[in-house]
C-alpha cells in the first residue's frame, strides 16, 4: 500500500489571453509536460482546464484550488494576472479482485485519501516561486522580452526541475506536510558566536556595496539571512536540496585533503573552481530576489563561499559579471574570517547540541534520543523556522533522512493542518487523533505557530498520558516561547 | 607635509610661571618634588631673600600663593626643597651637611633659628637628599657611599638617623611618588641598585647591569659636560646622570636610559631602554622591556606627559612622542617602538583659539602672531632645563612651562596614517574622550558615504575597507575596557592600504590578512600586551551612545552605519561578558525599524542579541501593524521575562483569544485571581456562543472550587453575562456541573 503513491502526470501553464481565434488554441500554451504528449492532447487538456476555471470564477471570488475526479487530481495556480499553473496528479489505486472489480465495475480502487490537496497545490506554488527566483516573474519577461522568450524559459527551467529528483516534484512520495512548510531550519546558536556571524556579514556588506543580501548556512541550517522571507525559503531550499549535496562529495574530499595541508580553507562553490586559474570564472546562478521593500525583483548573482561547514552565500547585484580581482579579493577577505566563523560556530553548535541531548535524556529518562517513541514537527509561520524530528538520518549519510513515521500518519497530518487552516490566524486548537494502528496524533495550533506530535509504540495509551507526555516535550523544546498548550 | 607649530600637539602653556632670572645675584632652584621654585637673591650682607613660588599646574597656581622670606647668607646654597607640609625648608649648602628650618605654618614666617645635620658615613660626599614620600619629615640623604634616611623632629630641631645603606654611587636617579632612588656605581656608572623608601624603611632590590653602546662620536659627547669626565672603558663611555631617568608609565615604574649609538653608514642614532621594575608586591628583577627607536642623535631631553614619553630634540628642535601602550613590534622580549607620528613634531606655544583661528587660513603668516613669550625666549633654548615629568625652565628667560598634550591635534596628524592606532592612542589619553568620540564619528562618517573621500582630503587614505576593521578595534578597547578582568586586547588592525578601496581592483592584499576581533591572535601576543593600558578616562557605553548615537541619522547610510557600530559593540561587549545598557538596544530597534529591517532584528531578537525587557517587549507589540511576526516576538519576549503575565493576557483578550488567556492563565497559576467579567466580556463580544458556554462554565468551575458554589456574586459584576448565559441556555442551565 506504501508504494502506490500519487504521481504527476501532467504540468502546464496557460495563458487564455495568448488565443484570440478559434482554431489557435495551442498558442495559449507556454509550457506543457510531459513534452512528448500530442498537440491536441495538449490543446484538450488546457482547454478543459480553461473551462474550469472560467465556470468557477461564477460562483465564487477565491479562484479555483482543485478539481478532484476518480482517478486524478488537479491544482490550479494563477501567480500572475492571466497565467495559469496547473498541476495533475493521479490518484493512486489498488487493483481489486475480479469479483469486487465487477461489483463496482471498476478494476481498481482509487485511495483518493492519499492525495492531499494542500500538499499538490503547495507543490505547484513552489514550482511558481522556484521558477521566479531563477527566471524572474512572467511579468518582467514579458516586458523585457515576448512570449516567445517566456515559453523558452520555462522550458529551460521546467524540463530541469521536473527531472530533478531532489525536488520531489516529479514523484510525490517524499512530499509531505514538511514540504508544505517548507521551512528553514536555524542553527541554535549562542548570541556570542551568532554576533561573531553577524558581524562578519555585515562587515563583508559594508566593504563591497554590491553586495545586496547575504545569508549563513552552517551544517545545512540557517544562521543569518537578510534575504525576504519567502525568498529565504526558496533559496534555502535550494541550497540544502540542490547545490549543496552536489558539492558534497568535493567537500569530503576538501576536507580529507584540507586538514593539515594547503590551508586554504575557503573557497568558491559557484563561481571560480580554482582562484589561480583567471580563465576560468565557472558559472555562478544568477537569481531574482525580492527588494527590501517586497515589491520589485532584483537581479543578483549568488557567489557561494565555502569554509568547513560553513557557508557564506552573497547575491551581487548582477549589472556587471564578478570579475577575477573581485573574487581574489572577496577571497582575500573571507579566508580568514570565514575560518574562525565556521570554527566558532561549529564549537558552540557543539556544545550546545551536547547539552541539549544531555537535558533530554536526563529528563526523559528512557526513550530519548534519536529512535524515540515520540516524534514531532514544528513550523512557526512567522519566520518560516522549522524542527522536526520525523526524518531520521542515516550515519554519514548527505541524503535527506528517511521518514520515522509512516505515511498515514503524516497523511493524517496535512488533514488535521488543513482542518485547522480553516479556523483562521487568531484562532488557537488543538486537536488529539489516533489512528488504527494505535499511533497518537497531537496537533497543536498557537499564535501562527503549528506543532505535531507524532507518537507510536506507546503503551498503555489514553489520552491523558498522552498529552502528559506531549507536554513534556514542549516543556522541553519551547521553553522559551509563549507556546501555551 | 611641513609640520608648523600650529599643528603641534605638544604645546606650553600660554601662561608661563615668570620669575627673576639667573644672574649674578639672583640663583634659581626648582623642586621638581613639591613643585617650588626658588629665587635666591641677596638682601643684604648677612641675608638672603627666597621667593617661593608654587608651581603646581596652571589651575593651583592661584590656589597657592608665593611667598617669600629671609634666610641667613652662610655660604653658597646648592639646593633647598620644603617637606610635604612646607613646615621645614632644607638647604645644602655643603657637601656634607644639610641646614633645616622650621616654618609656623606653610607660607608663613620662617623661624631663625637653623639645624644641621652632617652626614654619619665618615668621608661621604653629599649627593643630593630627598624628603621622602612615606612619611612626613623623613629626609634621604644619598651620598656616594651610599644612603641615610633620617626623621626630623621640628620641635626639638634635631635629626634621628633611622635607617642607612652602605653602596657607592656615582650619582642617582629619584622617583619620588614611588618611593624609589636608582644608585648608579661602577666605573661605567651603568650598574643599578633600586632602593625602594617606606617609612623608616630602605627595602634594596638586586643590583643590574645596563648594557652600554659603543662611544658615539666625540662631538656628541662633549656637547654637554654635566655628566661629568668621560672616561672611555674599552671603547664605551660611562653613562651620564641626564641620560637616565625614572619614570611611571601606565602605573609601572620604569628606568629609562638614553643610549647614543653610531650608525653603521655614520650619523647618529638613539634608542632609549625601558627596565620595567618589578611592582612592589612581586619580587623579581628590573626586565629591559621596551625600545623607543630614535632615527636622530644628539642632544635630547625626556618629558613624560600623560603617559607619553615625550623625546625633546634640541638641534631639531623637534620632539618625539611614543606611548609604550601601543601594539609594536616584538622579538618575543623587548617591543620596539617607532613614535605616535611618523613626523616630529615641534614643541608649540599654545594660543589663545581666537588667533588659531584667524591664523588658518594664512599659515605662512603665523610668526607675526607668536604670543610675547616666543619673543622673549627661544623654542628648544640652550638655556632650558627639562625637569621630569612635564617641566620646562628657561632660567635665563625666567620662565617656567608645564607641556600639555593636546588629544586633537594628535588626532589630526595620526587619524590619516593609521585610524587605528590613533583611536588607541586617544583612548589611552586623559581627557581625549571628546576626542576618541569625533575620531570614532569620522570613521562613522566614512562608513556612510559610499564613494571614498576625494584624494585631495587627507583621510583619503583611510578609506571604507580599513575604517571597517579600525571601527571594530576601537569598539573591542572600549568594551575591553568595561570588561570585569582585563583579558587580552584585541589585536590591532591591519595597516590601511595604500589606495582608497574600489571593488574593481583592491592593489593591497596585506589589508584583508586579518581583520580585528574576528582573528583570534598569539599566545605571545597576549602575553605582551598584558601589560596595564586601562585607559584613565575612557569612553564608556553611555559616553559612546551621546557623542556618537544620540543625535538621530537622518539618511539611510547613517542609520546602517549606526546599526554597524551598535552591533560591532555589542559584539565586542559580549566577547568580555560585559552587560550590554539598554539605551544602546533602543537605538539599534529604532535603526532598524525606521529603516525597515525587520526580518534582521527578528534573527537578532530570535538569538536573543537583544536581551529581554519590557520597554522592547512593548515596542515590539506596537510595530506589529508594519510587521505583524512583531506581535509573536513580543509575546515570548515578555514570556521569557516571566514577569509580564498582565501584559500577555491584556494581548491575548486584546485579539479575542479568551480561551488561549483562559489556558494561559492557568499555566501560569493565575487563573483563581483574574476578574470573571473580563474574560465573560471578551467572550461575549467574540459573538461565539460556544467560547462564551466554555469560558462561562470554566468560571463557574471556578466558583464551586473557591466558594462552594457555582454562582456567581454581585462583586464579580457578571450580572449581564449571568443573564445573557441564561437567555441563550436557558435559566437550568445555571450552575449545572458536571459532577469531576
Amino acid at each position: 500500500m506504501e508504494d502506490s503513491e500519487a504521481q504527476c502526470e501532467q504540468f502546464f501553464i496557460f495563458s487564455p489571453s495568448l488565443c484570440t481565434r478559434e482554431g489557435e488554441e495551442a498558442q495559449k500554451i507556454v509550457y506543457f509536460y510531459p513534452a512528448s504528449t500530442e498537440l491536441n492532447l495538449q490543446v484538450k487538456c488546457v482547454g478543459l482546464a480553461e473551462a474550469v476555471v472560467r465556470f468557477t470564477a461564477d460562483f465564487s471570488d477565491q479562484p479555483v484550488r482543485c478539481l478532484t475526479t476518480l482517478k486524478s487530481r488537479q491544482v490550479f495556480l494563477q501567480p500572475e494576472p492571466g497565467y495559469w499553473f496547473v498541476m495533475r496528479f493521479s490518484v493512486p489505486k489498488i487493483p481489486l479482485q475480479q469479483q469486487a472489480a465487477a461489483e463496482a465495475k471498476e478494476d481498481a480502487e482509487y485511495l483518493a485519501e492519499n492525495v492531499q490537496d494542500v500538499v499538490c497545490h503547495e507543490l505547484l506554488h513552489q514550482a511558481y516561486l522556484m521558477y521566479r527566483l531563477f527566471k524572474g516573474s512572467i511579468a518582467m519577461t514579458l516586458e523585457r522580452g515576448n512570449v516567445e522568450i517566456l515559453r523558452q524559459k520555462c522550458n529551460h527551467f521546467f524540463s530541469r526541475y521536473l527531472a530533478d529528483p531532489n525536488h520531489s516534484c516529479f514523484s510525490i512520495y517524499q512530499s509531505t506536510l514538511l514540504e508544505v512548510y517548507r521551512g528553514v531550519t536555524f542553527l541554535p546558536l549562542s548570541k556570542r558566536a551568532f554576533l561573531q556571524v553577524h558581524c562578519l556579514v555585515q562587515r563583508v556588506q559594508a566593504t563591497f556595496s554590491r553586495v545586496r543580501f547575504a545569508c549563513y548556512l552552517h551544517s545545512d541550517q540557517l544562521v543569518w539571512t537578510s534575504l525576504h522571507p519567502t525568498d529565504t525559503r526558496c533559496v534555502y531550499a535550494y541550497l540544502v536540496h540542490s547545490l549543496f549535496p552536489r558539492h558534497a562529495e568535493d567537500d569530503l574530499r576538501n576536507l580529507d585533503k584540507g586538514i593539515g595541508s594547503s590551508g586554504a580553507f575557503g573557497r568558491f562553490i559557484t563561481g571560480p573552481p580554482n582562484l589561480d586559474d583567471p580563465s576560468q570564472l565557472g558559472s555562478v546562478p544568477r537569481l531574482f530576489l525580492t527588494g527590501p521593500d517586497g515589491g520589485s525583483l532584483a537581479e543578483c548573482h549568488m557567489l557561494v563561499y565555502r569554509s568547513g561547514r560553513s557557508s557564506l552565500c552573497l547575491f551581487v547585484d548582477a549589472g556587471d559579471p564578478v570579475t577575477y580581482e573581485q573574487y581574489l579579493a572577496l577571497d582575500r577577505l573571507l579566508q580568514p574570517l570565514m575560518r574562525h566563523a565556521s570554527d566558532t560556530v561549529q564549537t558552540c553548535s557543539q556544545q550546545l547540541s551536547e547539552a541539549s541531548a544531555a537535558s533530554a535524556s536526563a529528563a526523559s529518562g528512557s526513550g530519548g534520543g534519536a529512535d524515540s517513541h515520540i516524534r514531532f514537527l514544528y513550523f512557526n509561520h512567522m519566520n518560516s523556522a522549522q524542527k522536526s524530528t520525523v526524518f531520521v538520518q542515516p550515519e554519514g549519510s548527505k541524503r535527506p533522512g528517511v521518514l520515522a513515521v509512516k505515511r498515514d500518519l503524516m497523511r493524517l497530518c496535512a488533514d488535521v493542518h488543513a482542518d485547522h487552516c480553516r479556523h483562521g490566524d487568531l484562532v488557537d486548537t488543538e486537536t488529539v487523533a489516533k489512528t488504527a494502528g494505535d499511533a497518537w496524533l497531537v496537533a497543536k495550533k498557537f499564535d501562527r505557530r503549528d506543532f505535531f506530535a507524532l507518537v507510536t509504540q506507546f503503551r498503555p495509551a489514553n489520552l491523558i498520558l498522552v498529552t502528559e507526555e506531549v507536554s513534556r516535550l514542549c516543556q522541553a523544546q519551547f521553553h522559551s516561547i509563549l507556546f501555551i498548550e | 607635509m611641513q609640520s608648523s607649530s600650529s599643528d603641534s600637539y605638544a604645546q606650553l602653556d600660554d601662561n608661563p610661571i615668570r620669575f627673576q632670572p639667573v644672574s649674578e645675584q639672583t640663583n634659581v632652584f626648582y623642586d621638581a618634588v613639591q613643585s617650588h621654585l626658588f629665587t635666591v637673591e641677596k638682601a643684604d650682607s648677612n641675608s638672603l631673600l627666597v621667593r617661593v613660588q608654587p608651581c603646581q599646574s596652571s589651575s593651583l597656581s592661584d590656589s597657592t600663593k608665593a611667598f617669600s622670606f629671609r634666610l641667613k647668607d652662610c655660604g653658597e646654597v646648592k639646593s633647598m626643597k620644603f617637606s610635604a607640609d612646607c613646615r621645614i625648608l632644607a638647604v645644602q649648602r655643603s657637601s656634607t651637611a644639610v641646614e633645616f628650618v622650621n616654618f609656623a605654618t606653610a607660607g608663613g614666617a620662617a623661624d631663625t633659628v637653623e639645624y644641621s645635620q652632617t652626614c654619619k658615613t665618615k668621608a661621604a660626599q653629599i649627593l643630593g637628599f630627598q624628603w621622602t614620600q612615606a612619611a612626613n619629615h623623613e629626609v634621604l640623604y644619598v651620598t656616594d657611599c651610599g644612603l641615610e634616611l633620617f626623621s626630623v623632629t621640628p620641635e626639638k630641631r634635631s635629626l634621628r638617623l633611622v635607617k642607612s645603606a652602605a653602596q657607592q654611587c656615582n650619582w642617582y636617579a629619584w622617583h619620588h611618588a614611588a618611593g624609589t632612588a636608582a644608585l648608579s656605581s661602577g666605573p661605567l656608572s651603568n650598574q643599578f641598585s633600586m632602593f625602594k623608601i617606606g617609612q623608616s624603611s630602605l627595602v634594596k632590590t638586586p643590583r643590574f647591569e645596563v648594557d652600554l653602546p659603543h662611544a658615539p662620536s666625540s662631538s656628541l659627547a662633549s656637547s654637554n659636560a654635566a655628566g661629568g669626565g668621560s672616561v672611555g672603558i674599552g671603547g664605551r663611555q660611562p653613562l651620564r646622570e641626564r641620560d637616565v631617568f625614572l619614570a611611571e608609565l601606565y602605573g609601572q615604574l620604569y628606568l629609562g636610559v638614553l643610549k647614543h649609538y653610531v650608525k653603521p653608514g655614520g650619523g647618529s642614532a638613539t634608542e632609549i631602554a625601558l627596565y620595567q621594575q618589578p611592582s612592589s608586591d612581586s619580587a623579581g628583577n628590573p626586565r629591559k622591556s621596551d625600545l623607543l627607536v630614535l632615527q636622530q642623535g644628539g642632544r635630547l631631553a625626556v618629558s613624560i606627559v600623560d603617559n607619553l614619553v615625550l623625546v625633546h630634540h634640541q638641534r631639531l628642535q623637534r620632539s618625539f612622542a611614543f606611548d609604550i601602550a601601543l601594539p609594536a613590534e616584538t622579538d618575543g622580549y623587548l617591543r620596539y617602538h617607532q613614535p605616535v607620528t611618523v613626523e616630529a613634531m615641534p614643541l608649540a606655544w599654545s594660543q589663545p583659539q581666537r588667533q588659531q583661528q584667524k591664523q588658518l587660513p594664512r599659515a605662512g603668516s603665523q610668526q607675526q602672531q607668536q604670543p610675547q613669550d616666543a619673543a622673549a625666549t627661544q623654542l628648544y633654548s640652550q638655556s632650558w632645563i627639562f625637569f621630569l615629568p612635564d617641566v620646562i625652565v628657561d632660567a635665563q628667560a625666567g620662565l617656567l612651562w608645564r607641556i600639555r598634550i593636546r588629544p586633537d591635534r594628535l588626532s589630526a596628524l595620526m587619524f590619516p596614517m593609521d585610524p587605528g592606532r590613533c583611536l588607541h592612542c586617544l583612548h589611552l589619553r586623559a581627557n581625549a574622550k571628546i576626542d576618541t568620540a569625533n575620531a570614532l564619528r569620522r570613521l562613522m562618517l566614512l562608513l556612510t558615504s559610499a564613494e571614498p573621500p576625494a584624494a585631495a582630503d587627507a583621510i583619503a587614505t583611510a578609506s571604507v575597507t580599513t575604517c571597517l576593521p579600525v571601527l571594530a578595534y576601537a569598539l573591542d578597547l572600549l568594551a575591553a575596557q568595561e570588561s570585569p578582568q582585563p583579558g587580552p586586547l584585541p589585536s590591532p588592525p591591519p595597516p590601511p592600504p595604500p589606495s582608497p578601496f574600489d571593488f574593481a581592483a583592491n592593489e593591497s592584499p596585506s589589508a584583508y590578512s586579518s581583520l580585528s576581533g574576528m582573528a583570534s591572535f598569539s599566545q605571545q601576543q597576549q602575553q605582551l600586551l598584558s601589560l596595564p593600558a586601562r585607559a584613565p578616562d575612557p569612553l564608556t557605553q553611555s559616553d559612546l551612545y551621546v557623542h556618537l548615537l544620540a543625535e538621530g541619522p537622518a539618511t539611510e547610510a547613517e542609520y546602517k552605519a549606526q546599526v554597524f557600530v551598535i552591533l560591532e559593540f555589542v559584539r565586542a561587549l559580549n566577547d568580555r561578558n560585559v552587560p550590554v545598557q539598554h539605551f544602546l538596544f533602543e537605538t539599534l530597534v529604532r535603526a532598524l525599524v525606521t529603516t525597515g529591517r525587520f526580518g534582521e532584528l527578528h534573527q537578532l531578537i530570535q538569538y536573543h542579541v537583544i536581551s529581554d525587557s519590557k520597554p522592547i517587549a512593548c515596542l515590539l507589540l506596537s510595530l506589529q501593524s508594519l510587521y505583524p511576526p512583531a506581535h509573536q516576538l513580543a509575546l515570548d519576549m515578555m514570556k521569557r521575562l516571566g514577569s509580564a503575565n498582565e501584559e500577555i493576557l491584556e494581548v491575548l483578550l486584546s485579539q479575542g483569544r479568551v480561551l488561549s488567556a483562559v489556558k494561559f492563565l492557568r499555566s501560569v497559576g493565575k487563573f483563581d485571581s483574574v476578574a470573571a467579567h473580563k474574560l465573560l466580556e471578551v467572550a461575549f463580544e467574540s459573538g461565539d456562543w460556544r467560547q462564551f458556554y466554555s469560558v462561562f462554565r470554566a468560571l463557574e468551575q471556578r466558583n464551586a472550587r473557591l466558594r462552594g458554589s457555582a454562582a456567581f456574586q454581585p462583586a464579580d459584576h457578571c450580572q449581564r453575562y449571568v443573564a445573557e448565559f441564561a437567555g441563550r441556555f436557558g435559566q437550568t442551565a445555571l450552575g449545572q456541573l458536571r459532577a469531576l
